[in-house]
């Protein structure tokens, strides 16, 4: 039985450094991730955390390969919701390619266990922030500044 | 089997309106799906084409299908026929099925699109290409959603590759 995952792709008319730039840094993550922003160095090896604007910390993990502009690769579990941290963690694995007229950026997450309900959240969340992401790059306004 | 199934939501700054008459026209489909042409009519039972552009190698034909279900500016389920390779043709048992569903959030609408009854034949393990409905799709919904947003769509070259 195939693990659960969630692969999505989208194409901003953008290039992959301010693509990269929007994912890593906080100035620019807090504006189309609901003020949502990760805390680290971006060095492999090194933690990071999710930061909700109230300072709760919602997710966490380890930086397990960091390439810019090109490739991201985080180790992933949810601290926030009982049921999804005990499922355990997860592989985030973030591309960017340059492609004709655009940056193809895809998502690729994929659980460690055989747990469903984390992957289903993210398969939820992941086309929301993605889409606001490519709104704010594009037009210069994310969709939404609240959580939908 | 035809079980597979491929399921890609977005969610644009536009009206339910407004997408719908994109969704639903030659002449914007022929700016964000790398120059294919929809003609549709808009009623249970009616037909619908998806023209490759004139000139282009496309050797998938027009996808002749028929509308199953048709709920202006919320709801469009159609048929997808397009020419197989004699293999393909032979596992196929009946077309495929696309849905179009559009929720009204707000200022924004949620876009979700809804392929099934496939053939695992139908998508493609090389993410390099816009060859298979699961690395079609995304390509013509991100320029349907950047058309919709800035009024310019994303260019892509038409014959697959990049």
């Amino acid at each position: 039985m195939e693990k659960p995952k969630f692969v999505y792709a989208t194409y901003i008319r953008t290039t992959p450094k301010k693509l990269w730039q929007a994912l890593t840094d906080p100035a620019f993550t807090r504006q189309w991730w609901f003020g949502t922003y990760f805390k680290t160095d971006w060095k492999p090896g090194s933690p990071w955390e999710l930061i909700y604007p109230d300072g709760t910390i919602t997710d966490t993990g380890e930086i397990l390969e960091a390439t810019p502009p090109r490739r991201l690769v985080l180790k992933w579990r949810n601290e926030f919701r009982p049921e999804l941290k005990a499922e355990g963690y997860s592989r985030c694995t973030i591309e960017i390619e340059k492609t004709r007229g655009s940056a193809k950026l895809t998502v690729i997450h994929a659980m460690e266990g055989k747990g469903t309900k984390f992957i289903a959240a993210v398969s939820d969340g992941w086309p929301k922030i993605l889409s606001n992401i490519k709104s704010l790059l594009e037009t210069g306004e994310p969709l939404a500044k609240q959580k939908l | 089997m035809q079980n597979t199934e491929f399921v890609y939501a977005t969610f644009i700054r536009t009206t339910p309106e407004k997408l719908w008459a994109a969704l639903t026209s030659g002449d914007s489909s022929v700016k964000y799906w790398m120059g294919f042409r929809i003609e549709l009519e808009q009623k249970v039972g009616g037909t619908i084409h998806i023209y490759p552009p004139k000139g282009s190698t496309h050797t998938c034909g027009d996808h002749e299908g028929k509308v199953l279900e048709c709920e202006p500016n919320r709801k469009l389920v159609y048929t997808w026929n397009q020419n197989d390779q004699p293999d393909v043709a032979a596992k196929r048992s009946g077309p495929s099925r696309v849905t179009y569903e559009i929720t009204p959030m707000g200022e924004q609408v949620r876009f979700r699109l809804i392929h099934e009854n496939l053939l695992p034949d139908d998508m493609e393990k090389n993410p390099n290409t816009h060859r298979g409905i699961n690395n079609g799709w995304p390509a013509v919904i991100s320029s349907l959603k950047s058309l919709l947003e800035t009024g310019e769509a994303i260019a892509f070259p038409s014959n697959g590759g990049k």
